[in-house]
């Protein structure tokens, strides 16, 4: 009983897995993630489809030892709780990092790398990962 | 006019690997304890309340199931779902389906067989009920991993080491010894905890509650047949009952539960306890510890103890008997288990046991009160119930 990855829904959600497009509300000025036509916080339709700079901090991170299906040889994978520049957060895998030399505030920016291998001649599935920020000087 | 609703007979299978029994098995073993304890016939019961939530077991539409094998057939039923609260919102039901009138006597029955499933199904579907943000994409977050956050934030903020975390275990494992229905029936040392293998940083195998089989049943009646019945009916006091979004990112702190708070505060008021004072109107309460972490924020949801203190009530050993107020004297989920449907339940029966002075040895609660409470979480706090039983039947 392993959960739908069909990759039509992955199609379909294509600037969402892979632009992080998101939300903004032009009546509360709020953003969020993923993206949907009514806001979040005040249901205004009044909604703005932007793409996120990828760019955020970490609020909160753990270290996931026993990863689930499709992810095992992963382990130890850090999961971050991220707040993007734009505002709205997400959770996502922070990778290029050794666990202990994360710490909360320190600034990420999104990359795009493989998720999940579905068995030896299976999809290969790719998502947004969050590495440390390299600042271009 | 809402009728007064009690509890009078329970039945509470052992919790564990029990490969020994299906579904309709396990629970008949609770369900014949709490018919035989409230000396009714199978005719007396007007309505059945499973509480199942389902999707490891072989059994996917299991009312019915349920019902046949322990000879219901023809009685009012359906499932009740709630994640890890499905217990609780089916006392939840049954309570406000006598309390209409709509219902004299009542069968709740919480039923769970999850060791059907290999573990990594059961985490990815527990996992599930922890967030709908897997419509858009599985980037590897487990269940352990949302209360990882919790607890990194409680060690951040407020000092919590792994060694506190470890002794909720500790305290846990130890009443869970005396129950001869727990799922581990071994007391356990810091020290060993401390050395289990990480699962999500900082919560280790140690922090974390088993995958248990189980069932616990109980018979609710209104207050003109529970007199009948008994003379120490087990009286539902109150009821609060909330929930929370199911998105994590949108949680404003980790500090707490906020549907616990919710819950707790409406059970308060409608019990009409003095939430400032809440332990001295207690004997007992049975928290949901499916992570050591969670005890303590139950501590702090639960007003035990104020935000970001509740360590200090493990750390004093304020909780075991004698302390300020004994928690999750059954073993808790983490020691007696955590059928997830049989949770909720499973505290009532405890909690009604207790106050019936009925527990062994070395685990009774003094009862001075006559009241004890039940804190029941599913997801990462994404339902939340407290119950309130009392000896004393409630005013108004
Ligand atoms: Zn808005």
């Amino acid at each position: 009983m392993m959960f739908e990855r069909s990759p039509a829904k992955i199609w379909r959600n294509r600037d969402v897995l892979y632009r992080l497009k998101y939300s903004y509300c032009r009546d509360c000025k709020r953003s969020f993630y993923p993206p949907r036509g009514r806001c979040i916080y005040c249901g205004s339709s009044n909604i703005e489809h932007r793409y996120s700079s990828g760019r955020g901090v970490v609020k909160e991170f753990t270290v996931v030892y026993q990863t689930p299906v499709g992810f095992t040889d992963m382990s130890p994978m850090v999961i971050g709780l991220i707040e993007m520049e734009e505002g709205f957060r997400l959770l996502a895998q922070i990778v290029d990092v050794k666990p202990e030399e994360i710490s909360n505030g320190m600034k990420v920016e999104a990359v795009l790398r493989r998720m999940i291998v579905d068995g030896e001649t299976g999809l290969i599935y790719y998502g947004i990962k969050f590495a440390p920020l390299i600042e271009k000087s | 006019m809402r009728r007064k609703v009690a509890i009078v007979g329970t039945g509470h299978s052992i919790y564990g690997v029990r490969n020994d029994v299906n579904l309709p098995e396990l629970a008949y073993e609770s369900i014949k304890e709490a018919v035989d304890e409230a000396k009714i016939g199978l005719d007396d019961i007007d309505l059945v309340v499973v509480g199942n939530v389902g999707g490891w077991s072989s059994e996917y539409l299991p009312a019915i199931v349920i019902n046949e094998y322990a000879d219901l057939a023809g009685k009012s039923t359906f499932r009740i779902e709630a994640a890890c609260a499905t217990g609780s919102a089916a006392i939840k039901t049954a309570v406000d389906a006598i309390a209409s009138g709509e219902a004299d006597i009542a069968l709740v029955v919480g039923v769970e067989k999850m060791n059907e499933s290999l573990t990594p199904v059961v985490v990815e579907f527990i996992g599930r009920s922890g967030n709908y943000f897997w419509e858009f994409q599985n980037f590897g977050l487990t269940f352990p991993g949302y209360y990882a956050l919790y607890a990194t934030y409680y060690m951040f903020n407020y000092g919590v080491k792994e060694e506190d975390l470890c002794l909720i275990a500790v305290k846990n494992h130890h009443y869970a010894s005396m129950n001869p229905k727990a799922h581990f029936q071994r007391k356990i040392t810091v020290d060993e905890c401390m050395k289990s293998r990480y699962i999500a940083w900082p919560l280790k195998l140690y922090d974390s509650c088993p995958i248990s089989d189980g069932s616990a049943s109980i018979i609710l009646a209104s207050e003109e047949i529970a007199t009948k019945i008994t003379d120490t009916p087990i009286w539902i006091e109150a009821i609060g009952s909330a929930s929370d979004t199911s998105n994590i990112t949108r949680r404003k702190d980790f500090t707490g539960l906020y549907a616990a708070r919710k819950a707790a505060s409406e059970a308060y008021k409608k019990a009409r306890l003095d939430p400032g004072e809440i332990t001295r109107h207690l004997d007992l309460a049975e928290v949901h510890d499916c992570f050591t972490i969670a005890e303590i924020m139950a501590y702090e949801d639960l007003g035990f103890a104020k935000r970001g203190e509740g360590v200090k009530l493990i750390r004093e050993g304020q909780t075991y008997i004698g302390g300020l107020i004994p928690v999750n004297l059954s073993g808790g989920l983490k020691a007696k288990g955590h059928p997830i449907a049989a949770t909720g339940v499973g505290m009532a029966v405890e909690i009604a046991r207790q106050l019936w002075n009925k527990i062994e040895r070395g685990r009774q609660a003094p009862i001075k009160n006559g009241r004890g409470l039940a804190h029941n979480v599913g997801g990462t706090g994404h339902y939340a119930y407290v119950t309130i039983y009392s000896l004393t039947k409630p005013r108004g």
